[in-house]
């Protein structure tokens, strides 16, 4: 992948600006974002159901995730789209530098239908090479460079990759996969410096399907399970989520987002990237979160909308300890929400404290794009539902006999609608079991419904039955966080003879002296004898995926290594080390 | 404080409380947030850097990512802020 030469430069440009030309989707676009700006001027003179504007929204969306700059590019091209670190990109530069990285793609031997992988951390360097990949219709395959060797490995055997790219800039850990490859070092267009693997030969050629049923995204989960699975989330996916969110938010051109969420992951790529540049807005880059930093950014680029995980707003409340604050505050700042793991009622109130706003929560899996419910600005919660259903989508809940489960039950959660992937890459099977013949797609998760607000009570699977007692873990782990000293837990089932038992691993805050015993009294206080954990673990840090969410099977495994007397009073102290 | 106390302090810290006591899993040149420190670990790192060596890390300073691109820098940084405080 050396230099391209300038013929195959300016016949891939001369390509592209025909398709563009041509393409309906190309004029599509144009179509859904002026209807975008119409419909939020309406919506700020009266009230009105998003609901309603779905099929009209759902009519114009363009074909391509890249088609999302393209009407900001022509109409508004001096805006900017993305800031990372001191540079700007306008429109115009990131729809130039998305053409040119076509055309060194092109001239890579990356072929429509190839998959090519990302290993990355936000920077615009994956924002122009994901659009380009879209554009020529090959598969980006986004992979968190904070996974291990292990991982990158598996993803990679199995998508077979024509090309990994590293975006080695913006990230110290793809350096060192690349390092590790055997990567070449590029620098082709103008957002620097990114390393290349080797050509794969073998990759098999694959024919392009028809548009709804391309791919934009491949993202791997291992979920809380281990297994990685290749969830293919089709443009239509994608862009549909992005579209909504933005409407719910009422995102214009003037806000500005906080892009600390991994782009590599299905929030920060649909909800956060997509729905900023459909939208003509700015995104504000950053590689990785730390509350000092992202307290600079809030205050000096006046940010509107921040999007983050309930493990970022407890960094947010560490920094107010460490600081000794009692309020931050940012005028510019109008919506603040939280996804990708359960937020905990106190974390919620502490935040909201602390900002002096309302923290909005929401509820997805990579699966659906990933949104399924969410708080709405003009309906804020004071409780941690996750919303309302997402517009457009469909859900329903069933108990264990896939029989619908009665108005106010917790049930299964089941999603239809046009946020659901397309499936799982190379495992039909997997697929499946997932999606029924009439479009439902099985979460897994327990939720129940109150008066059109979704509230998910946990994983099906981690249902724990004692005694015949039906215990969430979700709760008792509710309770051990709103201990002072307690900085996350995590419960789990462990079996024992003709029963199952309730097992909490516990993380305290830094310098806590706090003791099991002392949990064991706090749990003793607020639960029900039967919830109450019989063992309680103290650790030092959690097992989790990158997204925070707690990986509870390596708890189990290490529950079943232990030299647990569970029936048995809980020891005084009893640490371990993670 | 002498430079390599320093750097003695700030390496027994981050292999303590990060790399699980692996002190050959720390790297010289490796950047520590991000490798060593993740995000839930930032504010523990200050908090240790205010606490043992009576210093103040403004927030801008953690905007500037040589400040924490090694070990050696972080002790670097350290020593800066020692001296300014003298």
């Amino acid at each position: 992948m050396n230099s391209i030469p300038w013929s195959v430069k300016i016949a891939t440009l001369k390509n592209w600006h025909l398709r563009s030309l041509k393409r309906r989707e190309y004029f599509a676009m144009s179509a859904f974002q002026e209807q975008l700006i119409g419909l939020q001027g309406r919506m700020a003179s009266r009230a009105m159901a998003i609901e309603d504007d779905v099929p009209e929204i759902l009519n114009s969306l363009p074909v391509r995730i890249s088609d999302a700059v393209s009407y900001w590019a022509e109409h508004s091209p001096d805006r900017p789209a993305l800031v990372e670190g001191s540079s700007t990109w306008t429109y115009r530069q990131l729809a130039s530098s998305v053409i040119r990285t076509s055309a060194w793609l092109l001239a890579s031997s990356v072929r429509p239908g190839d998959r090519v992988m990302l290993v990355c951390e936000n920077c615009r360097a994956f924002v122009a090479i994901l659009f380009a990949l879209s554009d020529i219709d090959a598969w980006p395959v986004l992979v968190n460079a904070r996974l291990s060797a292990r991982e990158v490995g598996e993803i990679q055997n199995h998508c077979s990759a024509r090309r990994v790219i590293y975006t080695t800039d913006a990230s110290s850990q793809a350096a060192e996969h690349a390092n590790r490859h055997g990567a070449i070092m590029e620098n082709p267009v103008d957002w620097g410096t990114v390393a290349v693997g080797a050509l794969n030969e073998t990759a098999p050629e694959m024919n392009v399907p028809e548009p709804a049923q391309r791919v934009a995204a491949l993202i791997y989960t291992s979920g809380t399970t281990g297994t990685p699975k290749g969830i293919m989330l089709s443009h239509r996916n994608l862009l549909f989520v992005a579209a909504v969110s933005a409407r719910i938010r009422s995102l214009t051109p003037d806000d500005r987002l906080c892009g600390i969420l991994p782009m590599s992951h299905a929030v920060g790529l649909s909800v956060v990237l997509l729905g900023t540049l459909l939208s003509g807005a700015t995104l504000h880059l950053s590689p990785r979160f730390d509350p000092m930093t992202a307290r600079t950014v809030l205050e000096r680029d006046r940010i509107t909308v921040m999007l983050g995980a309930p493990v970022i707003f407890s960094q947010f409340l560490q920094y107010a300890k460490l600081r000794a604050l009692k309020v931050l505050r940012f005028p510019a700042l109008r919506i603040i929400s939280s996804s990708g793991a359960p937020l905990d009622s106190e974390i919620k109130s502490e935040v909201e404290n602390l900002f002096g706003m309302v923290l909005h929560n929401g509820y997805g899996v990579t699966e659906c794009s990933p949104n399924i419910a969410s708080t709405r600005v003009e309906e804020p919660r004071t409780d941690t539902s996750v919303g309302r259903v997402f517009p457009g989508v469909e859900v329903k809940l069933i108990d264990r006999d896939g029989q619908p489960v009665a108005n106010g039950e917790v049930g299964e959660l089941l999603v239809r609608g046009p946020n659901v992937m397309k499936g799982y890459y190379r495992a039909p099977e997997e697929t499946a079991a997932a999606i029924d013949a009439e479009g439902w797609f099985r979460t897994r998760d327990l939720a129940r419904l109150e008066d059109g607000n979704l509230f998910i009570v946990g994983r099906a699977k981690e249902l724990i039955v004692r005694s015949g007692f039906s215990v969430y873990p979700a709760e008792v782990e509710s309770v051990l966080n709103s201990h002072p000293q307690v900085a996350q837990s995590a419960v789990i089932g462990q079996p024992v003879k003709g029963n199952e038992e309730v097992v909490a691993f516990v993380q305290l805050l830094p310098g806590s002296s706090l003791t099991v015993a002392d949990l064991a009294e706090y749990s003793a206080q607020h639960l029900a004898s039967y919830k109450r954990p019989s063992e309680i673990l103290l650790v030092a840090t959690m097992p989790a995926t990158l997204t925070g969410k707690i990986m509870k099977d390596e708890l189990r495994k290490m529950a079943q290594n232990l030299p647990v007397e569970l029936n048995g009073p809980a020891p005084a102290t009893k640490q371990m080390k993670l | 404080m002498p430079t390599a106390n320093i750097e003695h302090e700030i390496r027994s810290f981050l292999v303590n409380n990060f790399l699980f006591g692996r002190a050959d899993a720390l790297r010289d040149n490796e950047s520590l947030l991000g490798n060593v420190v993740d995000s839930t670990g930032t504010i523990e790192l200050v908090m240790f850097l205010q606490d043992r060596f009576g210093i103040t890390v403004e927030d801008e300073e953690m905007t500037i990512p040589e400040n924490f691109s090694s070990v050696k820098n972080l002790t670097a940084f350290v020593e800066k802020k020692l001296t300014s405080q003298q």
